[in-house]
């Protein structure tokens, strides 16, 4: 079989599960949220901004962190929440310049607006961090089928790990699965294709469903 | 009941990864301590995590701490402030309640590598930790704002532990240890939350008198003012004028409570000589007849203005239906907006969303789908037990921010 189909490096599927802890402070106001940004330790901006994708919930991917999900339900502005959400912060060198950029967009939302909207009563934002746990599975596959039949059955939390916590792992905001296809497949434009998704709008779903057809499509050529 | 029963409700899946979490944990000692084995929330969680654990290879234990008429009064009024209640606990009860805490310490055998004690009755056994032990303080009320004094005398007993867990983010405090979220969670297999067949469930809520003909709108709660029956019988009047709908209230019994006993009386009185609101009161085991009726109904409601997680809401969502709920408290976590059902701030919201819902079966069957799924995920008991697992992982790991295992 040729380098094209079979690799001699198997990749094997990591779940990824986590348990959430709060700080025990909270926000009940615009003007405290962004006080606590400055203060809370660099774990709790990296919990709200990269493992809120982690979660199981059946809203609509309008928003993809905790910061800007909170502009839009709890202080009811969509001018903050579209700021916020325009943040990558995989396009961000560190967590210290996730911070800046939060910071600089709340800042200058509350500059050219006069108006702040109270929050919600029982809207608050409550700052968290957690603990992730990476958990082995027993799927593993050396040739892109077994790799789109594997995908196709693991949980979502695989996507995660592979796709977003690989992110910071390997350092060069790049995903798991289009670095083992490059290293053992000779499919460069599948790789270019993979890492030109707009991840960052998908819900973990929506991105394990692109990665299936990406691969197939590419299988038929 | 066994862990593989659980698979045909959450999947093949979730099992192998609860597996694969225990393994590692496999032979951890554990001993789980609260004040009953019968009755109320935290002894139905243990009664099936306990097993459940053990099952996966973990050695757990459920221990209880016994009190005599004073220990309860001062832990029921110690419940009460720090739920928000202005409540003076005297010097001579706190004093009892730490001499029973201290010789329940004599008694209980806390040989173990986590020691989790539940709630604040036996807050104090703290006193007997050992070296080298991990004990945990699970709180499953709503403390968001507990009264000082009260805080104040738990708290020495609380910052003494390793760690913490509160049932939502809100309850959380400012602790010199680390804190966990763990949410409440429901057993799908339990008589009030097992898969009931439509005839079932209509037979057994037309033995109540209530004829299941017409839409049945159903709010399932204590009579407590703070689940404000007295605006779901009003937000239902202004809705019966355009549909022709049921309202059933079913409430447990709260003898004790002398403010339970007058709002039922209210509720009696608002909705007498209407033979459209049928308002039961059900004694504490009828789950058989709750599940019933929550089956049967067509909409859910619970209209609360204060609330500590809503697990009525949980309950009605896991049977696929469309709920209703007052946007306090924990139902803003479960209910999103024309996804898992709708949040109202007043009685005409609630009365609004009730049309609203009653004019769309469509969108009634979506969003009862997508609530059922967001509870699989979410609120059952196995995912009770993979958070207790994910924690027994942290505890170890010295509570890092990621574990390889």
């Amino acid at each position: 079989m040729s380098r094209r189909y079979r690799s001699d490096k198997s990749f094997h599927f990591n779940e990824f599960v986590k348990i959430i802890k709060p700080t025990g402070q909270n926000a009940q106001s615009l003007r405290e949220l962004l006080s606590l940004i400055r203060m809370v330790d660099g774990d709790v901006i990296y919990h709200h901004m990269y493992r809120g994708y982690l979660r199981y919930t059946p809203q609509l991917w309008d928003y993809p962190n905790d910061f800007a999900r909170w502009a839009n339900n709890g202080l009811e502005s969509q001018i903050l929440a579209e700021g916020l959400a325009n943040i990558n912060p995989f396009e961000q060198a560190n967590i210290e310049e996730v911070r800046k950029n939060i910071i600089d967009v709340i800042e200058d939302f509350s500059w050219e607006n006069q108006y702040i909207p109270p929050v919600r009563p029982g809207f608050e934002f409550h700052f968290e961090r957690s603990t992730g746990i990476i958990l082995p599975t027993n799927r593993y596959a050396r040739t892109l089928p077994q790799f789109c039949d594997a995908l196709a059955r693991s949980g979502v939390s695989v996507i995660y790990y592979h796709f977003f916590e690989s992110r910071i792992r390997l350092g060069e905001n790049k995903d798991d699965f289009s670095n083992w296809i490059e290293l053992n497949f000779d499919l460069p434009e599948l790789v270019s294709s993979i890492r030109r998704i707009d991840f960052y709008l998908y819900s973990l779903e929506d991105l394990r469903k692109n990665l299936i057809r990406m691969i197939k499509d590419y299988l038929k050529r | 009941m066994q862990l593989d029963d659980y698979m045909a409700v959450v999947g093949k899946r979730y099992v192998s990864q609860l597996k694969r979490l225990a393994e590692p944990l496999r032979g951890l000692r554990v001993v789980n301590v609260n004040s009953t084995k019968e009755g109320g929330g935290v002894a139905e969680i243990l009664n099936r995590t306990v097993p459940l654990m053990n099952e996966l290879g973990l050695d757990v234990r459920w221990e209880i701490i016994e009190g005599d008429a004073q220990f309860f009064r001062a832990t029921k009024a110690m419940h009460n402030s720090l739920q928000g209640d202005r409540i003076t606990i005297s010097r001579d009860d706190l004093d009892h309640y730490v001499e029973v805490n201290r010789r329940h310490g004599d008694k209980i055998d806390f040989d173990a590598d986590v020691v989790v004690i539940h709630d604040p009755q036996p807050a104090a056994l703290i006193e007997n930790k050992n070296a080298g032990q991990h004990w945990v303080w699970r709180c499953h009320i709503d403390i968001a704002r507990p009264w000082r004094d009260t805080w104040e005398f738990l708290r020495k007993y609380v910052e003494r532990y390793e760690c913490s867990i509160f049932s939502m983010a809100k309850f959380s405090q400012n602790l010199p240890h680390p804190q966990y979220i763990i949410a409440p969670a429901i057993d799908p297999l339990s008589d009030k939350n097992r898969d009931m067949l439509d005839a079932e469930a209509r037979e057994i809520v037309e033995s109540l008198g209530v004829n299941t003909d017409k839409p049945l709108i159903v709010q399932v709660s204590r009579f407590d003012r703070f689940k404000d029956p007295i605006g779901v019988i009003r937000a239902f009047q202004i809705a019966r004028r355009f549909n022709d709908c049921t309202l059933v209230l079913a409430g447990g019994g709260a003898t004790d409570d002398p403010e339970g006993e007058e709002v039922y009386r209210q509720v009696l009185a608002e909705s007498e000589g209407d033979p459209d609101i049928h308002v039961l009161m059900l004694p504490p085991d009828a789950h058989r007849i709750i599940n019933a009726i929550q089956a049967a109904a067509t909409i859910i409601v619970q209209k609360s203005t204060k609330e500590g997680f809503g697990l009525t809401v949980t309950e009605g969502m896991w049977k696929g239906k469309p709920v209703i709920g007052g946007a306090v408290g924990g139902i803003t976590t479960q209910i999103f907006d024309y996804l898992t059902g709708f949040l109202v701030h007043s009685v005409e919201g609630a009365a609004y969303r009730m049309r609203y819902v009653l004019n769309r079966p469509e969108m009634m069957k979506k969003i009862g789908k997508n609530a059922k799924e967001f509870v699989r995920t979410n609120y059952l008991i196995t995912r009770n037990v993979r958070d207790y697992l994910i924690l027994f992982h942290s505890i170890r790991h010295g509570h890092v921010e990621t574990i390889q295992l």
